[in-house]
């Protein structure tokens, strides 16, 4: 039994975010001519670079078949530590953030797996605990850095007019999507998340490849933080609020199904840059900011109605 | 035998041990601990949330979760709130109804296109929160109404009618679950939705029901919320969800489903109105005290997990 | 005649079922159906039962045409079956499983009258004296308690005709079948009718009025009790009884794999083996022998209590699938499309993962290699496929069961344990396979296989254990494999 069908309807389907992402850009440059300016689009790369990042290794953990719910209180927490250093020591400032997402993102990881629980509940409860941790490194208060750090550049300088943080974050994406498709440990993480039972009598350590994913998404957080962080000048406890949403609607609308085992990296970038061009788009329709959120949770229920392979089984 | 017997009851009445345990220690530690006020005022800070435990707990038992009713008391709160200047029944109904709404929304989504509703509450959860701060223009709302704040602060023998309400809703629910065709129904159901299905259970049904359930109660909760200081704002829930799980699951109610009580839930709640009360006592700051709500909401699931695992062997 | 079944057919794709099948009920008789595994008594069963509907042919039900469109029908009829897993549910007590769906209603609308609940359960319990509190959690059970309490369950319907009953005593010690075969003749004093499904023909001959045997998809014969042949019944089951073909042994009688005290708590008792090189060990065993966890904690995937695997002299240990891939033991599962699989990936993801991550063993893949990989193994072992980068999911049972064997080879196993390597799969692949299996054993590799038709081991194996409630029974070596042999020793004859 052969159903390859309609070999154009086949990659009609597979590429339908980008479609409609095309679409809409087209859509909306016609309609709204503030849309269609350079400036714009600059400013549009611009904000998705931070999100782009944790999305990038968000896509990782769904595609093990798990969520990462902290990265949005990780983000809060690795930010204000980052942005503490900077008055004294700009190396400490990477380097530690860094250390401590490769502590978290096991920690995550190790406790999802030995114990067998559910990630989301898991990861909620972690989102709780740094959210906490980051206030109370803080005080609460928003703590204040320096300007001119020796990687300030990231986040403030410009290549080709194209701000550097761009081009980073187009550079990990590629990094991740090679070791997603042409490494030992992206099929790897591939089986996992397909068929974890066949994983497993194929001799593949589940557990270890999920926290691996894990602390992947961790790191990806510090990295993110690094853009961010190089570019402000103050830090506050409770930036990354909501980041975690941002970066699983981004997934999710991308095209990765939340079962696992299907995904890509470069379906993610068109889910951050739909994300980015619908709230662009309504930003510059003078939509209030409230609305975003009903637009992204709106857009989350679609996506995951939409993605089959998230059906329960039929009972009875 | 009568060792065994003992030991039994230990392991049974865990969660009623620690409690008395914590209330024995701060009796100890602290004058205050066991006055009326103080009795009175752990009751009241978790009636709100409480009344969340009751339907969250029906929905764990039944397989379910729903990761919104945060967003569903803020959405409750905000629009008693609003449509109080029509009267305050009025408001009350207006909250009431929008919690029965998104209850049943989450509801016919879950059961209807066969989704996790772990996913589809997820999304409710983020787009019910722009809903909020679309209403409130991001700004805290006060109602118009100076009669509003009567449903909070009016007090029966000097309890606040929240607690009451609490308290009989608890009753109401218990019996319910446990003596009900409804309630028993839920079990069999989180006990094995298939041989339910197969013996002619309506089964979506039921879901439905339990999600419409707990939207209501998020919603009242929300109301009663806005009731406290007539004010309502988009920030009311964000930790509501982690509250009311670790609450259900510290019970001893597990997520596994299929077994459990609203007395199990209420244990659960009343032990981390103790633990806050201790924190608040020691002057522990709230920074900590939410990342030991993360901490032990994780710790609870963990147990969980390994007591499910234990069983799997056999 | 309470049901008569006439000249019904059903095909699934690739087999015929049942072919042309006859089968009468009595009212309150005892009708037992013997046949080996794929003889199509569960088929019909299924039909009976509303699982499945049947091609063609008539069902009369009290001298009426019915036609059974769904499991609803079939209740309505009075059937009831009671399934190998028990369909209840654990954590609700005993009177609420047996009234489950049908909870006496109180005087207040929408709740339970639970006084009665229990008195009820309680009546219906005595009247089959069955000494269990209806209060009692039914996880507290032991499984044959549970297995009562499924059948009590059945009996409430309200107009019970028939009760089917598959392999009711597999789980079960001898006190407790004789307690089961006690509510048996009491459900046949209230004019219930049983059809019973069973391989333990000694409890068969004890309990049937009637014994039908099945094999192919037919009725071979309806014998009466006063008739009863242990020896004509086995012939029937298997029809021209298969010798063992011929098959190489290697010369060299070196001993390569090794078990000695495996015990599985409930399952295992004290399980110990030799394996020779190019040698094909076969193990059957009917349900509940403990074949299916026996090999499963060889390879990690159950516990076991106690554990010794020797490979070659050397004690080795073995707690994941990938220590035992460490030393050249794969592990080919039951059921594929659950544990073998990857069925959104395409054939070549399929064949590569052992080879990938032992074999190749490099952090950057190279697909190139991946392609040629895959083409020589569908080449050697005759996958068909319209290319390498098709979806697993759109090939057929048999191809794809090719390719799991592929995967296997792919990392020169010294020993490959296969768990009902045929399972699901036409007839011309089998034989594929069966050539397959018998080529690498002639090179050296040992293969130890566990089936559920005992007729492959006829064709493939040069020694056969028999396993039975947790212990080796006997033991069948060269020209002793045959199905009479087999099956004789498996149901205890």
């Amino acid at each position: 039994m052969s159903k390859k069908g309609n070999k154009f309807t086949n990659i009609l389907r597979d590429q339908s975010q980008l479609i409609i992402l095309i679409l809409l850009i087209v859509i909306f440059s016609i309609t709204t001519p503030s849309f269609r300016t350079t400036g714009n689009f600059v400013n549009l790369l611009k904000q998705i670079t931070v999100i782009g990042v944790i999305s990038c290794g968000m896509t990782i953990v769904v595609i093990t078949g798990c969520l990462d719910l902290s990265v949005g209180s990780v983000f809060s927490l690795l930010n204000v530590v980052s942005i503490s250093f900077q008055q004294s020591n700009n190396f400490l400032g990477i380097f530690i953030p860094l250390i401590m997402a490769v502590v978290i993102g096991f920690l995550n990881g190790f406790v999802i797996t030995k114990f067998k629980v559910n990630s989301i509940i898991a990861t909620l409860g972690s989102l709780s605990f740094y959210a906490g941790a980051a206030l109370l490194y803080t005080n609460g208060a928003i703590i204040a850095g320096v300007t001119g750090t020796w990687y300030g550049f990231i986040g403030r300088g410009k290549l080709l007019g194209i701000p550097i943080h761009v081009y980073i974050f187009f550079i990990i994406a590629i990094i991740y999507q090679i070791l997603l498709n042409n490494t030992t440990l992206g099929r790897k993480i591939k089986y996992v998340g397909t068929n974890t039972t066949a994983a497993e009598i194929a001799g593949i350590r589940s557990n270890r490849i999920r926290t691996i994913a894990f602390i992947i998404s961790s790191v990806s957080v510090a990295i993110a933080v690094l853009i961010y962080s190089s570019r402000m000048t103050t830090g506050s406890p409770v930036t990354g609020a909501g980041f975690e949403f941002d970066a699983i609607t981004a997934v999710v609308i991308g095209g990765t199904s939340l079962a696992g085992g299907k995904g890509s990296i470069f379906k993610t970038i068109i889910g951050v840059l739909l994300l980015a061009v619908i709230i662009n788009a309504l930003t510059l329709y003078n939509v209030p900011y409230a609305f975003q959120n009903i637009v992204k949770g709106f857009l989350i229920i679609i996506a995951i109605i939409i993605d089959i392979r998230v059906r329960r089984r039929i009972e009875g | 035998m009568k060792a065994e017997k003992f030991r039994n009851f230990i392991i049974e009445q865990k969660i009623l041990l620690i409690i008395v345990a914590i209330g024995i220690f701060l009796w100890i530690s602290s004058d205050y601990f066991l006055t009326f006020q103080n009795i009175t005022n752990i009751f009241q800070t978790i009636s709100f949330e409480g009344m969340i435990v009751i339907g969250m707990a029906m929905l764990i038992i039944i397989g379910e979760i729903d990761l919104s009713v945060g967003s569903i008391m803020a959405f409750g709160a905000v629009l008693s709130v609003m449509f109080q200047s029509y009267g305050v029944f009025t408001g009350i109904l207006a909250g009431i109804t929008g919690g029965i709404v998104i209850g049943l929304m989450n509801g016919l989504i879950t059961t209807k296109l066969k989704l996790p509703s772990i996913a589809v509450t997820l999304g409710t959860m983020v787009f019910l929160n722009g809903v909020v701060f679309a209403l409130t223009k991001e700004h805290t709302i006060k109602g118009t109404n100076e009669n509003f704040v009567l449903i909070s602060q009016t007090e029966l023998f000097r309890i606040p009618l929240p607690v009451i309400v609490f308290i009989i809703l608890l009753i109401i629910f218990e019996i319910i679950l446990q003596r009900s065709i409804l309630g028993r129904h839920i079990f069999a159901i989180g006990g094995n939705a298939t041989a339910s299905k197969f013996f002619g259970l309506k089964v979506d049904m039921v879901r439905i029901i339990c999600f419409t359930i707990t939207g209501f109660l998020a919603g009242l909760a929300g109301v009663m919320l806005a009731g406290k200081l007539n004010i309502a704002s988009g920030r009311i829930g964000g930790s509501t969800a982690v509250f009311v799980i670790t609450a259900v699951l510290l019970g001893g109610i597990s997520m596994e489903g299929g077994e459990g009580s609203i007395f199990k839930a209420f244990q659960g709640i009343l032990l981390l109105g103790i633990m806050n009360n201790a924190m608040v006592i020691m002057k522990i700051s709230s920074f900590i005290q939410e990342m030991i709500r993360g901490l032990l909401l994780i710790l609870i699931v963990v147990i969980d997990a390994i007591n499910i695992q234990k069983k799997r062997y056999l | 005649m309470l049901l008569e079944i006439k000249k019904v057919i059903k095909t699934f794709p690739g087999t015929v079922a049942l072919d042309e099948v006859d089968f009468n009920l009595k009212k309150g008789e005892i009708h037992a159906i013997v046949g080996e595994n794929g003889a199509g008594k569960s088929t019909l069963m299924k039909i009976l039962s509303g699982a499945y509907k049947k091609d063609s042919g008539t069902i009369k039900f009290e001298d009426k045409k019915v036609a059974i469109g769904n499991v609803d029908a079939a209740r309505a009829l009075g059937i009831s079956m009671i399934y190998q897993e028990l369909e209840n549910i654990q954590k609700l007590s005993v009177a609420e499983n047996v009234f489950l769906g049908k909870l006496p209603r109180s005087r207040v609308p929408g709740f339970v009258n639970f006084k009665k609940l229990m008195i009820e359960t309680k009546k219906i319990l005595k009247e089959f004296d069955i000494d269990i509190d209806p209060g009692r959690k039914l996880a507290s059970l032991t499984t044959a308690e549970q297995q009562f309490i499924e059948i009590i369950k059945a009996i409430t319907v309200k107009n019970a005709r028939i009760i089917i009953m598959d392999e009711p005593t597999s789980s079960l010690t001898k006190k407790e079948v004789e307690k089961l075969f006690l509510i048996i003749k009491e459900l046949k004093k209230k004019g219930i009718s049983i059809i019973y499904i069973s391989h333990r023909l000694d409890e068969v001959v004890g309990i049937a009025d009637r014994i039908s045997i099945f094999r192919d998809g037919k009725n071979q014969g309806v014998m009466e009790k006063s008739e009863f042949d242990t020896n004509k019944i086995v012939s029937l089951m298997i029809g021209r009884e298969l010798k063992a073909a011929e098959k190489s042994v290697s010369k060299e009688k070196k001993i390569i794999f090794e078990i000695k005290r495996l015990s599985i708590r409930n399952k295992i008792i004290d399980f110990n083996m030799k394996l020779y090189k190019g040698e094909i060990l076969g193990i059957v065993g009917l349900m509940g022998s403990g074949k299916d966890e026996l090999v499963k904690s060889i390879v990690g995937l159950w516990p076991a209590q106690s554990k010794e695997i020797y490979f070659l002299g050397k004690r080795i240990n073995i707690k994941h699938p990938a220590d035992a891939i460490k030393h050249g033991i794969i592990y080919l599962p039951e059921e594929r499309k659950l544990q073998s699989l990857f069925l959104d990936m395409s054939v070549s993801a399929n064949i590569s993962p052992l080879w990938l991550f032992n074999v190749e063993n490099k952090f950057f893949m190279n697909t190139k290699k991946e392609i040629e990989l895959t083409k020589t193994y569908a080449k050697r072992l005759a996958i068909r496929t319209p290319s390498v980068s098709t979806l697993i999911v759109y090939l057929s049972g048999g191809n794809q069961q090719k390719v799991i064997f592929s995967r296997m080879l792919t990392i020169k196993p010294k020993l490959m344990i296969l768990n009902d390597p045929t399972r699901g799969i036409d007839v011309g692949s089998k034989e594929e396979i069966y050539n397959i299996i018998k080529e690498l054993a002639s090179k050296g590799v040992s293969i130890f296989i566990l089936s559920s038709e005992i007729q492959e081991m006829t064709r493939v194996a040069n020694r056969v254990i028999v396993l039975s409630k947790g212990e080796i029974r006997d033991e069948f070596s060269d020209k002793d494999i045959t199905t009479k042999n087999l099956i004789r020793s498996a149901m205890r004859v």
